[in-house]
């Protein structure tokens, strides 16, 4: 049993290394691109098959961010982020649950004189790193939404008020809570489903069979609701930064 | 830093899964999420415009069915109408055709009449004037050669007045 709170690499190409979770990453982004591209090819105005479960899902996300923004015309310039970030990190997280993660098949290597295996599989989003460059994404799309609606003055005017004493002080708790977005973003994320993947391998290491199922299908239901919850999260930032400071 | 590192953060990873997700953005965004949005609008305003049509349809055909209605009883009214009307002057002119001929009659027995009177008055004239010769010459034979003709004319004046009368 191998438990790292880093990605292992598996391999290098140059000086860069290729680790698991980044291959599943480049693998899940293969195959939503795949899907998408099949939907896409195959769209008519009488969905059928591929085209028409994917364009449910997209329908109902669509569907879902108009429950936040209320405005159609904004929902669609949400969507192409919102939708991708829920996509792919629904795809990851359930990747990382496939045969095969926590040291089952993988690279055989040395470890402090211990030979261990490194799965080729872990979940993208186990992964601090891509958590992270998910949680810049996101809110560095926030502050440049909010800069672009309600004007460059206006926007760091939630930031730097100097009208009163207490205005200044809630201007750097903003400064503050938009820092913490990135941790908070960036952890909860890697945390849930980070912890999912020790529980799996854990329990399959102790009981190997039956026992180890209720958790998949837990962790299936973590994997799902994490995604939402990031892209929810983003979307809730999104609208917020586009309202002026109340006063 | 050394948490980071020890958090498993390393520059080159963090870069390439932000060029990574902003790949699949964007490659999504192009192949996707366009032609498949684009659809699903489409298909939205097509459905909107069905269910319009055909409620429109529908309205038409209320009002069509009403208006054939309409023009059924219309109809119907006209007919009984001109049933009547029809009735009216077949009466009329039966009784205008009985009330002619009766006039007709009439007029013929009138004419007739008349003629049968006019009749009887040539006959009667024509019957004196040849009982008149009769007289003469019956009182001429009576009488014989009478000198006096004066006499003879007088006596059939007389006569015929006692025939007449």
């Amino acid at each position: 049993m191998n438990i790292s709170i880093a990605a292992e690499s598996i391999a290098h190409i140059g000086t860069f290394p290729v680790t698991n979770s980044m291959l599943v990453g480049w693998v899940m982004s293969v195959v939503l691109i795949a899907v998408g591209w099949l939907a896409a090819r195959g769209a008519s105005l009488k969905p059928r098959g591929i085209h028409n479960a994917f364009e449910a899902i997209l329908d109902l996300l669509l569907k879902m961010i108009d429950g936040v923004t209320k405005d159609r015309a904004q929902s669609r310039k949400f969507f192409p982020l919102i939708a991708t970030i829920f996509l792919f990190v629904l795809a990851v997280n359930w990747a990382g649950l496939l045969p095969g993660m926590g040291g089952a098949i993988g690279v055989l290597e040395e470890h402090d004189g211990k030979p261990v295996i490194i799965s080729f599989i872990r979940a993208t989003s186990a992964d601090l790193n891509f958590t992270l460059a998910l949680a810049i994404i996101s809110v560095i799309t926030v502050q440049v939404v909010g800069v672009m609606s309600i004007g460059v003055v206006k926007y760091m005017g939630k930031f730097l008020n100097f009208t009163s004493p207490i205005n200044f002080f809630v201007g750097i708790l903003e400064i503050v809570s938009e820092a913490a977005k990135l941790v908070s973003f960036s952890f909860r994320l890697f945390g849930n489903i980070f912890a999912g993947e020790v529980l799996l391998t854990v329990m399959s290491f102790l009981v190997p069979y039956i026992i180890p199922l209720p958790f998949l299908a837990l962790e299936v239901f973590v994997g799902f609701i994490q995604a939402l919850v990031f892209a929810m999260l983003t979307l809730v930032f999104l609208k917020m930064s586009m309202e002026e400071a109340h006063h | 830093m050394e948490i980071l590192s020890k958090l498993g953060i390393d520059w080159k990873l963090l870069i390439a899964q932000l060029i990574n997700f902003a790949i699949l953005l964007v490659v999504l965004y192009k192949f996707v999420y366009r032609p498949l949005l684009a659809m699903l609008e489409k298909r939205e305003t097509m459905i909107a415009k069905s269910v319009d049509d055909a409620r429109a349809i529908e309205e038409r055909l209320r009002q069509t069915e009403k208006m054939s209605e309409e023009i059924l009883i219309k109809t119907r009214q006209e007919a009984a109408q001109i049933l009547e009307t029809a009735g009216q002057t077949a009466e009329q002119r039966q009784n205008a055709t009985i009330e002619k001929t009766k006039d007709d009659v009439r007029q013929i027995v009138e004419q007739t009449r008349t003629m049968l009177k006019n009749e009887k008055e040539t006959l009667i004239h024509e019957a004196r004037g040849h009982i008149a010769q009769l007289v003469v010459s019956a009182t001429e034979r009576v009488l014989g050669d009478m000198p006096h003709e004066k006499v003879g004319d007088a006596l059939v004046k007389k006569t015929l007045e006692k025939i007449a009368g």
